[in-house]
């Protein structure tokens, strides 16, 4: 039975999900309008955690330093924060929300920004013992995986994707002996083209890393106490495994939408300003919108976006309220991956492009530039962070420039 | 409004000094390095937009 919403405001603003994406969204809120009222409902019990660290310094050193906002800051920004409870269903035609604890929550204008959850594979749900087997997406995920990650340990990664790659380098630091599987040709290459995969693939074999590409998992070996020991390939052969780390892309949050009417497909279906119905937003991972740059739907699981997107979907929630039309959202994404002591920043659509151009630099460092026919499209940073800056400004001009 | 960085955190993303390089520059490794840290009222709205994008929430915004 679910009580009426009690001292729910009809003009509020309800964000669900308060990590980064949702975040953002309200701190733009605020700025914005000194009097809206903001809620902002968060599944997690703890105060939000960055993610970008999870494969890197909390892997590493086991840091839980790296919060999205305290407690202070919180109060500061002046919104309700209501942890650990769960969205669980929406009420489009009343404008409510259903919580997991059985209250409901009015609200003027609905932000979506639940974010995505890790990709499973059918080997390992229907593996009921699970010992060995890992995904990372929480703190909690990274400091369980931390823990079994021991000098010595033999992990299997699967995915050779940003996050399989990262964790593949932090698992050498450890002291791991580390395979990686990916079931594409090479890693990478259809998002960042084939000079770039092969760097960073030279790089992880320099250190010792075993990549097996165009194969996948068929099987797992466990012993007489059902410790995991290997895992068994689509060629017969096996490769030694004590920890298995299953990361091969994620799945929007989105469960909670079904049947209610929001829009639904890889994603909250959104408008290019990041509207999915009159009342309903959604920003961040969860969020496919109208990339009017793409002339197709975009959704970006990459940190910066989910902080520019929040700040998008505010202001042009603020502009609807005043009557104005707001700004569509064309980011000229931007994303960043650090493996062992290499910094790899990229800006733009690499996919978009027919042509690369190298350019070096002293030590091994290089920018990239990805173009289809004389149009600069993407741009990608080796060691190179100040010239990434500029190659940034570069694509903004010619963003612009195409859009005029 | 008071700005404070934490270059400990900082991923060199360079996105501050997009949105803000009269408050926002970068050394040679590409870190945050901060110009002012009292910055003057006409920078606000592009320091705040700095912050919200910076994509591990290195900079620090007190308003006053």
């Amino acid at each position: 039975v679910t009580r009426r919403p009690e001292g729910s405001d009809e003009r509020a603003v309800v964000v669900v999900g308060g990590s980064a994406a949702g975040l953002s969204v309200a701190r733009t809120l605020r700025a914005g309008d000194s009097d809206i009222e903001v809620v902002i409902v968060n599944g997690e019990d703890e105060m939000p955690w960055d993610r970008p660290p999870l494969s890197k310094r909390v892997l590493r050193d086991g840091d839980q330093s790296h919060r999205l906002i305290d407690e202070a800051k919180l109060a500061a920004l002046r919104v309700t924060f209501r942890s650990g409870v769960m969205a669980t269903a929406l009420r489009l035609d009343e404008k409510l929300i259903e919580l997991g604890d059985g209250s409901m929550l009015a609200y003027g204008d609905l932000v979506i920004a639940t974010g995505v959850r890790p990709r499973s594979l059918t080997l390992i749900e229907s593996d009921a013992r699970r010992g060995g087997l890992h995904v990372l997406r929480t703190q909690h995920d990274a400091l369980l995986l931390r823990g079994a990650l021991t000098a010595g340990a033999r992990l299997v990664v699967v995915g050779a994707g940003f996050l399989g790659l990262e964790v593949a380098a932090t698992a050498r630091a450890l002291g791991c002996e580390v395979t990686v599987i990916e079931a594409a040709p090479a890693p990478l290459a259809s998002r960042l083209g084939a000079f770039t995969s092969q760097r960073l693939l030279d790089q992880h074999r320099e250190r010792g890393v075993v990549v097996m590409s165009s194969t996948e998992i068929v099987g797992l070996r466990r012993d007489t106490s059902e410790k995991l020991t290997a895992v068994e390939l689509a060629d017969g052969s096996q490769r030694p495994a004590d920890v298995l780390l299953v990361a091969v892309g994620c799945e929007p949050n989105t469960d909670w939408l079904d049947g209610s009417g929001v829009p639904v497909g890889n994603g909250v279906v959104c408008d290019e300003y990041c509207q999915a119905t009159p009342s309903v937003w959604a920003a961040g991972d969860v969020a496919a919108w109208l990339n009017s740059d793409l002339g197709a739907h975009s959704r970006v699981e990459h940190r910066a976006n989910a902080s520019e997107q929040g700040h998008a979907v505010g202001v042009n929630l603020l502009a609807r309220r005043r009557g104005e039309q707001g700004t569509p959202y064309r980011p000229i994404p931007f994303f960043w991956t650090d493996q062992y002591d290499t910094k790899v920043q990229v800006a733009g659509y690499p996919e978009l492009a027919d042509h690369e151009q190298l350019e070096e630099f002293d030590g091994g460092c290089f920018i990239l530039r990805y173009l289809k026919g004389p149009d600069l499209v993407a741009a990608l940073a080796w060691n190179a962070p100040k010239e990434f800056v500029s190659a940034r400004r570069e694509l903004a001009r010619t963003f612009e420039f195409q859009r005029a | 409004m008071k700005v404070v960085v934490d270059d400990d955190v900082c991923v060199a993303s360079g996105s501050c000094v997009l949105a803000c390089p009269s408050v926002f520059d970068q050394d040679d490794a590409g870190m945050v390095v901060l110009l002012v840290e009292q910055p003057p009222a006409e920078t606000h709205a592009d320091v705040r937009y700095a912050a919200s994008v910076c994509p591990v929430a290195a900079i620090d915004v007190t308003e006053e």
